[in-house]
């Protein structure tokens, strides 16, 4: 104690008379030594970081041998002035001709390979087969389900009739094994091979249940590296997997298009993020190579990616269409915590149609950017997403999540935890719109009982944040200054805590169990779609009303579950309603990762993300995503709040064209501990202002000269180096190193980003 | 000091049941994109995230270089791995090049090494059973086999798993199966002795149980072994000892233990250590959690690298071996993926790092700016809090470092900078308490003398005899005569039935008001309570426990010829609890006014109360049954037994009911999905 108060006589002369609560709110900085606040460290592992799958490599430009042809078998269905589509009779194998390169595209196999153990004559049935379907067979003995997959060649009771159709043919398959038959239809419409399996098409015997359904699943394989290239994953921004002679990684990915039915499986793990229904190859880069695309039947859709491995060494991806799933019914509490219980399969099919549009790259499209501009013109085409119109705003817009109140816990009854009220969160706002110009805000925990606290039916505002009167005034005066402030609401997702009806408000997983999972205080619901959808039209009618028409919807952007409650309704109905429902709404929507089927709805894409789920199968992390929505709504990416490394974050925004995004309150986020906002950790506005400040004024200059514009290229220079060029002729230089780069006459330094933009 | 104790191991009970936090699906929009989420440690000692402290770069060894790595250790930007399948020691740059492999045709099984100060690789051989020492050049100088010494102990094995080697070239190795402790051994190998032996916790019930047993069918009583040991650069060694409190010990030069850890993980096993030059010590464990601590024990990060399903960068299979480099960076080995991983440190972990670099240096001032920006990049980081606090206290920031303790939940810093604010307070206004207090006694002085000596108060005293006379106030006055003359007043009421059954009633609920009270507000350095309660449960726990007395003296007395009735026994009991009636309030303000000096007086409070109420359930129970005090001690003996055997049934019966509901629930599905399915 004594030489406390020692050190304290010592120290007394550094009193200051400013007390932490009484800093005005605006000037917290908080003070930075001589030195300078530490930064990231050296660059001693840069050579291993920038080889990491988390940046994008250098490219191999070799020159692609064209290794199939068609063989004199072959007959050909339909051609266009692009493309040529020739088949085998009896077995339907296919060859794609691309006329301008004379290169071939083909979904089976001259030649085997002949060092495979494995290659068996079922593989190799398996291999080029047009359809590859997979059935149950059950044992009543072990009550045991066992997958069986069947190819056309499985048995000689099979059979493929043939019938021309125009642009293509139609074949009704039934299959010798199982007794499962199917009509598949193989077309060019306009440049495109369309392939389609209508699900009225399908008919099963008593005995075998059919589980999935894959089409051409080799088309475009490549044999270990014979052709340098990559596959392309659209898990999260964009995965690349390049061609290796044998990979490393030895297991068949299987991934689910817009994440796992939890209406279906409940533990899911380390899920990639696929919200985009593509894949694709590439053979050769920048010369030949091809996109797919889902039309229908995404929501039950798995794509399997294959990297080549001592027991096969072809790299090859495609989508596998999942008809029916296996799961445990549980027969006790015990077995419910286990998942185990009795196993079942799902009674009635799910209702898809299979459509797959095949676009055929080549030259300098034939790359990522191209598979993403081709996919972009093709939504664009079909109209779900239209070019941004109308004049660049005068700064860069920056996101911010303003978080009203939280439920938290009180001495006896619960409380609504006040971070920011609407007089507060219009000080913050009119202070940041004044400094860095538009502002997409997204005000979070308004409605009655705060965040967590707010029902699945709660359309009335928390009065200990203000009146729905200030609140509409304040989202008109932000609308005057060209900005636009979004409710939040979470339509899917209900709080345990919140007032809900267990009965009719929660969804029911096929085990007939609640369908939930678990927030950071307390459990979680998801919500019976239908009703759901029909609570948020008629909220959203109510706010609008008051003059809050703009929405950020949570969950619903991600979450896509079947609902058992009465009778199925699957995925794709889920899909189709989410979609009707969301594009009704009156007002502008911001939607968190959205999958592709809501693009016709949103107006606003937040939190993109940054990278994949770095799988170790994937060589590359590439902005495939933000390209495809380049120029055709703003892009935000994660809060930087939360960003350990500020440069890395900044560099990747520049990188992948999208713009800043903050959570930001007026109170400390240490208010939130141990509320289900624990995960926030760092808001407060006093002592955020400068870094938004001063990040916008970087971004600001890189990014907006590229606002509203499409992306053209982008190459990786050097490791860690990369030039983006969009289509308005800026050019966009992000350099990762430490060191300074440059490409011809442009010098970047380390760890900068730079925006060229040339008169033409 | 006891209450903290129970504070402590309330809190150790509390961490050992929560797991690591799921992520809400609202909040992974929250996250840095890293594969996992990495935490700290909040207010209330538990793991909250936090800024991703280590990034992973990427895989660091080339394929193929290594089989089944074992350990690695660095020296001079050399990475040297026990590249135990090929049986060998692989040096690597910090490209990841292998530039030299040691010990070909030497080693079998390398399974630990270490480089010493002097230069010298020293490899554990778990398979030849010896230690090796190689100059760097792969020249082997010695080899190292089991001590001949008998002090070694004729029945120890020397398996050397992992070594370390301190100043004065002291090996230390760590044997399988070695119980005694790490095997020190000098440099021509004799052996010095058994170093940081790890005492035997044996859990309380096992020790209980040991009682019951005659000799030789003890439970095995084997102290626990460290498995791993690191060696600092002022040559303190560290030893990861799994599935005990304090899994991390630095050790001494005497063995003894001289820091203290929280184990957050403690139902897996510490797979690796190490320590770096600053101080700071990073462990693995082997479901893959990376912890790191600073140099003073407190945990500054938390992140899980485990690899569940399919193989994601950055996280590890089957982990063998961390080491921390002296620029921060961390590697990891995988024993199953034959690989080398690094993590970067972020600008976030190095800012953690600068800040308490100079705390520890006594830069309180720097350190505070730095402090100021951790907790404006996370506002839950606590020991920021704490440091914050006590930087502003030696700045004289009083409010301020009053603030930050309490943000912290730094009772200790709270207590103290409190009791500087009371001091002032008391230096300010000592006087002024004075000179009212003198007032007060000389105004009461001279009214006692007025009515002394002039019937001025006459009315009054009548008036309040009146009052005190009338029942109904009796009734209540007895919580004030119960304590002077408790025998008195139990004949009163059960003599004279001057309490009645409503009366005892609304003492009840005064009590459990001030219960309330109690919870809501005692002082917050006197209040270990959860801030928010279940009045539900509060209200079943208070009056259920009361009732369940009351009842059961009553069956037990009915058994044993006690006088009392029901009504008697209850009126009795909530009499009894008037200590605690009129104690409660001003026992609630103390703890608001006391700091931690004056804990003392603060148990005395509550034990004189607690005390004094069991002396009068006591009478009570005597005086209402008619009882000699022996047949007293023996009804209230047989009363805690019987309300025992009460929960029981009522625990027994709650099982078995659910269990069978469970299980009649169960066939009825089955037979629906058989039959009907």
């Amino acid at each position: 104690m004594s030489s406390a108060k020692k050190l304290r006589m010592l120290l007394a002369t550094a009193l200051f008379a400013l007390s932490l609560t009484a800093l005005p709110i605006l000037s917290a900085a908080p003070h930075v030594p001589a030195d300078g606040l530490p930064q990231a460290t050296s660059s001693l592992f840069d050579a291993t970081k920038f080889a990491s799958n988390q940046f994008t490599q250098e490219d191999d430009e070799a020159v692609a041998t064209p290794f199939l042809d068609v063989p004199a078998a072959f007959v050909r269905a339909a051609a266009d002035e692009r493309l040529e589509l020739w088949y085998e009779p009896g077995n339907y194998a296919i060859r794609v001709v691309d006329l301008d390169s004379g290169y071939v595209f083909g979904s089976s196999f001259a030649d085997k390979d002949a060092d495979l153990p494995n290659f068996n004559n079922k593989f190799e049935g398996i291999i080029n087969s047009a359809v590859v379907i997979e059935y149950y067979t059950y044992n009543a003995e072990t009550g045991v389900y066992t997958v069986i997959e069947e190819s056309m060649f499985q048995s000689d009771l099979t059979t493929a009739s043939f019938a021309a159709v125009p642009g293509g043919f139609e074949t009704a398959i039934a299959f010798g094994e199982s007794g499962i038959g199917l009509t598949l239809e193989v077309t060019l419409e306009d440049g495109d091979l369309h392939l389609r399996v209508d699900s009225d098409s399908i008919t099963e015997g008593d005995e075998f249940k059919l589980r999935s359904v894959r089409i051409y699943p080799y088309f475009g394989a490549v044999y270990g590296d014979s052709v340098p290239g990559y596959a392309l994953v659209p898990d999260g921004a964009g995965a690349l997997v390049r061609y290796r002679a044998i990979d490393a990684v030895t297991d068949v990915y299987q991934l689910n298009y817009y994440g796992t039915d939890i209406g279906v499986k409940s533990d899911v793990a380390d899920e990639a993020e696929l919200t985009l229904p593509v894949y694709g190859m590439i053979h050769g880069i920048r010369q030949h190579g091809f996109l797919g695309i889902i039309e229908a039947g995404a929501a039950d859709a798995t794509l399997v990616v294959n990297p080549a491995k001592s027991n096969l060494k072809y790299y090859y991806t495609h989508p596998q269409f999942v008809y029916r799933s296996q799961y445990a019914a549980p027969t006790s509490k015990a077995a419910a915590a286990a998942g185990a219980g009795t196993q079942v399969i799902q009674e009635e099919r799910n209702s898809l149609d299979i459509h797959l549009v095949v676009r055929f790259l080549d030259g300098d499209a034939a790359d990522y950017v191209g598979m993403a501009n081709s996919y972009r013109d093709h939504l664009i085409d079909t109209g779900v997403l239209a070019p941004m119109t109308g004049d660049a705003p005068a700064a860069l817009p920056t996101h911010v999540e303003l978080v009203g109140g939280c439920r938290a816990e009180g001495f006896v009854f619960d409380r609504t935890a006040v971070l920011t009220d609407f007089g507060q969160a219009r000080t913050i706002l009119e202070d940041l719109t004044a400094s860095v110009g538009p502002l997409a805000v997204v005000y979070k925990g308004v409605l009655a009982g705060g965040f967590s606290g707010a029902g699945p039916g709660t359309a009335s505002f928390e009065r200990a944040l203000g009146t729905a009167d200030e609140l509409a005034r304040l989202a008109a005066d932000m609308r005057a200054a060209g900005s636009t402030l979004s409710l939040y609401a979470d339509p899917l997702l209900i709080f345990d805590a919140t007032p809900h009806n267990v009965y009719t408000d929660i969804s029911q997983r096929v085990n007939r169990r609640l369908s939930g999972g678990s927030g950071l205080t307390m459990p979680t619901w998801y919500a019976e779609p239908l009703r759901a959808m029909e609570r948020l039209s008629d909220n959203a009618e109510t706010w609008s009303r008051k003059g809050l028409s703009d929405l950020a919807l949570g969950s619903v952007g991600t979450a896509l579950y079947s609902d058992f409650k009465n009778g199925t309704f699957d995925r794709s109905e889920a899909e189709a309603l989410y979609r009707t429902t969301l594009e009704g709404l009156g007002g502008s929507l911001a939607l968190y990762r959205p999958n592709a089927y809501l693009f016709g709805a949103v107006s606003r894409y937040l939190a993109a993300p940054v990278v994949s789920r770095q799988y170790q199968i994937y060589t590359d992390t590439v902005p495939f995503l933000p390209i495809v929505l380049a120029g055709t709504m703003e892009l935000y990416g994660g809060y930087l709040n939360f960003a350990a490394d500020d440069t890395l974050a900044l560099l990747r925004l520049a990188d992948f064209g999208l713009y800043p995004s903050y959570v930001l309150t007026h109170g400390s986020a240490y208010l939130l501990q141990d509320t289900e906002l624990g995960a926030l950790y760092s808001s407060s506005y006093a002592t955020w202002r400068e870094r938004v400040l001063s990040d916008h004024g970087i971004l600001d200059a890189v990014l907006l000269p590229a606002y509203g514009s499409a992306v053209a290229a982008r190459r990786v220079l050097a490791p860690g180096f990369v030039k983006i060029t969009y289509a308005n002729g800026t050019v966009i230089y992000v350099n990762y190193a430490a060191t300074p780069q440059a490409d011809g006459a442009v010098t970047v330094d380390g760890h900068a980003a730079k925006a060229v933009t040339t008169d033409d | 000091m006891k209450k903290k104790a129970l504070v402590i191991a309330l809190f150790l009970l509390l961490v050992a049941c929560i797991p690591l936090p799921l992520a809400a699906a609202d909040a992974t929009y929250y996250q840095d994109d890293t594969p996992y989420i990495t935490q700290t440690v909040d207010y209330q000692g538990n793991l909250t995230s936090t800024k991703t402290a280590y990034r992973p770069l990427g895989v660091f060894s080339a394929a193929g270089i290594l089989d089944d790595p074992q350990d690695l250790t660095i020296d001079d930007d050399r990475v040297y791995v026990a590249d135990a399948g090929h049986g060998r020691v692989a040096v690597l740059d910090y490209d990841g090049v292998l530039v030299a492999s040691i010990g070909d045709g030497v080693l079998d099984n390398p399974t630990g090494l270490h480089v010493s100060d002097d230069g010298f690789l020293y490899v554990a051989d778990k398979a030849l059973q010896s230690v090796f020492k190689f100059d760097l050049g792969g020249v082997l100088l010695e080899t190292y086999t089991r001590p001949t010494e008998p002090l070694f102990g004729a029945a120890s094995s020397f398996i050397p798993t992992k070594v370390a080697v301190g100043a004065g070239e002291n090996i230390y190795v760590i044997g399988e199966g070695s119980t005694s402790g790490v095997i020190q051994l000098n440099y021509d190998g004799s052996f010095l002795g058994y170093f940081g032996v790890n005492l035997s916790n044996k859990p309380f019930l096992q020790r209980i149980a040991d009682w019951f047993v005659q000799t030789g069918e003890y439970a095995d009583t084997t102290p626990p072994s460290p498995t791993n040991i690191a060696i600092s650069s002022q040559s303190l060694v560290y030893t990861a000892t799994p599935f005990t409190a304090d899994a991390l010990k630095k050790l001494d030069i005497n063995g003894n233990n001289i820091l203290t850890t929280v184990n957050y993980n403690d139902e897996q096993s510490i797979v690796d250590l190490s320590v770096n030059d600053a101080g700071y010590v990073v462990a693995i464990y082997d479901d893959g959690l990376i912890v790191e601590y600073d140099p003073s024990g407190n945990m500054l990060f938390a992140f899980n690298v485990e690899l569940a399903s399919a193989e994601i960068l950055g996280l590890v299979r089957v982990p063998t071996g961390i080491e921390i480099d002296e620029h921060g960076y961390l590697f990891v080995t995988d024993g199953q993926m034959d690989r080398v991983l690094v993590f970067e440190p972020t600008a976030f972990a190095n800012l953690v790092h600068a800040a308490i670099d100079r705390y520890n240096e006594g830069s309180y001032a720097d350190s505070r700016a730095l402090f100021e920006e951790i907790v404006r990049q996370n506002a839950n980081f606590a020991l920021a809090h704490s440091a914050l606090g006590k930087a502003y206290y030696q700045e004289g920031r009083i409010a301020e470092a009053l603030e930050e303790y309490f943000l912290a939940n730094d009772r200790g810093g709270y207590s103290e900078t409190y009791w500087k604010i009371r001091d002032a307070w008391l230096k300010d206004n000592l006087s002024t308490v004075f000179t009212v207090l003198l007032v007060l006694i000389a105004v009461v002085f001279a009214l006692r003398i007025v009515d002394r000596r002039t019937p001025a108060f006459a009315r009054l005293h009548e008036a309040a005899k009146r009052i005190g006379g009338n029942p109904a106030v009796r009734r209540f006055t007895l919580v004030f005569d119960i304590l002077r003359h408790p025998i008195n007043t139990y004949y009163e009421i059960k003599r004279e039935h001057r309490a009645t059954v409503g009366s005892a009633t609304a003492i009840l609920v005064v009590l459990f008001a001030e219960y309330l009270l109690l919870l809501a507000t005692a002082g917050y350095l006197f209040n270990p309570y959860a801030e928010s309660i279940n009045l539900g449960f509060e209200i079943a726990k208070f009056f259920g426990v009361i009732g369940l007395f009351v009842f059961t003296n009553y069956l037990v007395s009915t058994l044993s010829d006690g006088e009392g009735w029901l009504k008697d026994i209850y009126i009795a009991i909530v009499y009894a609890l008037s200590p605690l009636v009129l104690g409660l309030v001003p026992y609630i303000l103390f703890t608001n006014v006391a700091t931690q000096n004056e804990s003392v007086l603060v148990d005395l409070f509550s034990g004189v109360m607690i005390v004094w109420t069991a002396i009068l359930v006591f009478l009570a129970i005597k005086e209402i049954h008619n009882y000699e005090i022996g047949e007293t001690v023996k009804n209230l003996l047989m009363t805690a037994f019987a309300m025992l055997i009460l929960v029981l049934i009522a625990f027994i019966l709650y099982v078995f009911g659910s269990q069978l509901a469970d299980f009649v629930l169960s066939w009825l599905k089955e037979v629906a999905n058989r039959v009907f399915g």
